[in-house]
């Protein structure tokens, strides 16, 4: 079924569309809300209320983009406000926490996969791992994030800048990245050769 | 080789291994997204639900609709039978009773009544409703008899004649039990159109003849007087106890044993009543009542068997990182429920139930034998509730090895359940009930195999299955009552095991979830 059809079933309200749309997009989109979750279940009930938004407002998307970017900002919007439920993203971690993180000096080879970098980014404190995910992956400015946290945007400078400085450390540890030499960071042997 | 990355690239690496990672959502997120866009289309699913039931409820309704019949006659039965006695002249033991349905019953006596316009043009309407047609056939009977002694000789019309002419009823129960309804029954002159199958009549007067000729009048009288005789008596009598009327004929009946097989051809001697024995007999009657029980009539035993589907729970007490559920391959298997107990109504439509049983539960795990053990830890509490690694070795390996193994984590349990049954609908043969049970567990034996502390391995230590236990039933289901009383139940259970079936040493809890369907016997105690 094509993208087309889909979007044109959704509309209708027809099922079949929807379960469609949902399939495809779904594995994605989960794997979007488990960066930004405690755990799986949390993830699973962000990913459910997203979509039901999804069905709920698909006549207002405009074809302006892909669908998978709309559908996507949706699902992240509904991340960012389930953990405004529970969370003050104003609030810092302190930065001794990614001092404290050894580093290994040796190279040792590891496979880098998808999931190990997700793991990673989800063992950064909450307020952290919701600013990066905002503005490293999902591409959102900080004045954006300052807006969509409540948070000023100095504070999502901030806030970024020491996620990456503690993930960087994290990265490290678990050997997927090469300690930070000069001006650049370097991915171990076997995630290169990927 | 590795690769320098300029730092400004940091957020693209993230990038694109974040978006490479993908998770598969499990089935019920879509089911909750569907029912939640798709609020109407639940209905067809209840919808059918509540079909199907009233379905049933109609099916066992419509196959139980002499219910009312049956129960009327009882009354019938016992007013007529009062009312002969009262005058002294027959009554009638009611060895066996044959339930003739109502259309049946309309068939037969439509052809003896034929030239009868009222009861054809009755039978004929199938919607006639039973007191009308009891008060007709009542009419009916008493022309019946006055036409049989005028077109017929006298001694053929026999006790027998007039006690089916009067008894054109049924009962299986001549005790008459009182109630508001058997009042309403007795003055509305209900006359249930149900046949008496071979009533053996006692003949409380002198000869045969006597008793006929007296009969006729006796009976014209009789059917003459009931209304008035029984309302006096209804008004009089006290119904919250038995009927003394009932034990007397009872004691009648003992006396007139001594008439031999044919009671209709008694002697004088033998047959006679003087004031002396009947005062004795009303004495005896009243002195010599059976001293009723109070459970009788209410307790009631049960037999069940629930074969289910055991599924389990696990949950890691120290950490909620990882899902444990998914660290290790297990199946649900079947289980295994059988009891007995009693049943004993405690508030209309509330029955309260205990007993014992007896429960098997299984799981499997899907694990690796390998050819020597292995040395591993589990994670235990200790008693300060620091946590500590204990050491182990063990064959099993979870995830991989040499031999693929199934490992069945199994318990046998005697469990006392306590709960209720509560009726939501139906009638008295036909019900829809739920009911709940807790039910206290003592395992008797089992095998527990437990998971290593980094998840690579399975321990088998069935000492630290716990001894005890407590459970929760929950139930729902429709049982049936057929026309000799046993009642047989089935429907879905729901067993859900409150603590952990471990040790509280071990870190990670495991709780069985039985999903079964049971099936039940069970029959009030007389």
């Amino acid at each position: 079924m094509t993208e087309e059809i889909m979007l044109k079933g959704c509309l209708e309200n027809n099922a079949a569309s929807q379960e469609a749309l949902y399939t495809r997009l779904s594995p994605k989109m989960l794997g979007v809300c488990y960066r930004f979750a405690k755990n799986r279940e949390d993830a699973e009930d962000m990913l459910q209320e997203g979509f039901i938004k999804v069905f709920a407002q698909i006549h207002q998307y405009r074809n302006e983009g892909a669908l998978e970017g709309w559908i996507r900002r949706i699902v992240v919007h509904t991340c960012i406000n389930i953990l405004k439920k529970n969370k003050k993203f104003s609030d810092s971690v302190d930065i001794s926490y990614a001092n404290g993180v050894g580093i290994r000096e040796e190279n040792i080879p590891s496979i880098m996969q998808a999931k190990q970098v997700v793991e990673c980014i989800r063992l950064l404190p909450v307020g952290y791992r919701t600013v990066l995910n905002l503005y490293a992956i999902e591409g959102y400015s900080h004045k954006e994030i300052g807006s969509m946290l409540d948070i000023e945007e100095s504070t999502s400078r901030s806030q970024y800048t020491r996620a990456k400085v503690m993930l960087e450390e994290i990265l490290v540890k678990k050997n997927i990245l090469l300690r930070p030499r000069n001006k650049g960071i370097a991915l171990t042997g076997a995630v290169a050769n990927n | 080789m590795d690769r320098n990355l300029d730092i400004d690239n940091f957020e693209l690496l993230l990038r694109e291994r974040s978006d490479e990672f993908k998770m598969y959502p499990t089935k019920r997120i879509w089911h909750s997204i569907y029912n939640n866009i798709h609020p109407g289309r639940k209905w067809p699913s209840i919808a059918m639900s509540i079909t199907l039931i009233a379905i049933l409820l109609l099916f066992g309704y419509l196959n139980t609709n002499n219910k009312i019949l049956k129960q009327e006659a009882v009354y019938s039965v016992d007013f007529a039978r009062n009312t002969l006695i009262n005058n002294n002249f027959l009554f009638f033991t009611p060895p066996s009773f044959e339930f003739v349905s109502f259309d049946k019953f309309q068939q037969k006596h439509l052809q003896t009544f034929a030239d009868n316009s009222t009861l054809n043009a009755l039978a004929k309407n199938s919607e006639s409703n039973a007191e009308e047609t009891s008060k007709l056939f009542f009419a009916q009977n008493i022309r019946s008899i006055k036409n049989s002694a005028q077109k017929t000789n006298l001694n053929t019309i026999t006790a027998k004649t007039i006690a089916e002419a009067n008894f054109n009823l049924i009962g299986n129960e001549p005790v008459l039990k009182y109630s508001s309804a058997i009042q309403a029954g007795i003055k509305n002159e209900l006359l249930i159109s149900v046949k008496v199958k071979l009533p053996v009549l006692y003949n409380l007067r002198n000869t045969n003849t006597l008793v006929e000729n007296d009969a006729i009048v006796s009976a014209e009288k009789t059917i003459a007087q009931i209304i008035t005789e029984n309302n006096q008596l209804v008004n009089s009598a006290d119904f919250n106890n038995a009927n003394p009327i009932s034990q007397k004929a009872e004691v009648i009946e003992n006396k007139n044993t001594l008439s031999g097989n044919n009671p209709l051809t008694t002697t004088k001697e033998e047959s006679s009543i003087t004031n002396e024995e009947k005062e004795w007999i009303e004495n005896y009657a009243l002195y010599n009542r059976a001293a009723p029980k109070k459970w009788a009539g209410k307790l009631a035993w049960q037999m069940y068997i629930t074969p289910s589907v055991v599924y389990r729970d696990l949950k890691n007490t120290i950490s909620t990182e990882a899902d444990i559920n998914k660290s290790v391959i297990q199946h649900p298997s079947f289980g295994l429920e059988i009891g007995g107990g009693i049943l004993y109504p405690i508030f209309k439509g509330v029955k309260f139930k205990t007993g014992l049983q007896l429960n098997f539960t299984r799981y499997n795990t899907e694990a690796y034998g390998n050819s020597h053990p292995v040395a591993t830890t589990i994670m235990l509490h200790s008693a300060t509730g620091q946590l500590f690694p204990a050491y182990r070795s063990t064959p099993y390996s979870n995830g991989d090895g040499i031999t693929p193994i199934k490992l069945h984590n199994e318990t046998f349990q005697i469990s006392i359940p306590i709960g209720v049954d509560v009726k939501i609908a139906g009638n008295e043969n036909l019900q829809w009930n739920i009911g709940a049970t807790i039910q206290p567990s003592y395992i008797i034996a089992g095998k527990s195999y437990l998971i290593s502390s980094d998840k690579r391995n399975y321990i088998k230590e069935s000492s630290m299955l716990n001894r005890f236990n407590l459970d929760a039933g929950f139930e729902t289901f429709i049982s049936y009552k057929t026309n000799n009383g046993f009642i047989f139940q089935a429907g879905p259970q729901f067993r859900k095991q409150l603590f952990t079936t471990n040790s509280k040493q071990y870190i990670i809890e495991e709780r069985l979830n039985n999903y079964g369907f049971k099936f039940g016997i069970s029959k009030l105690i007389k």
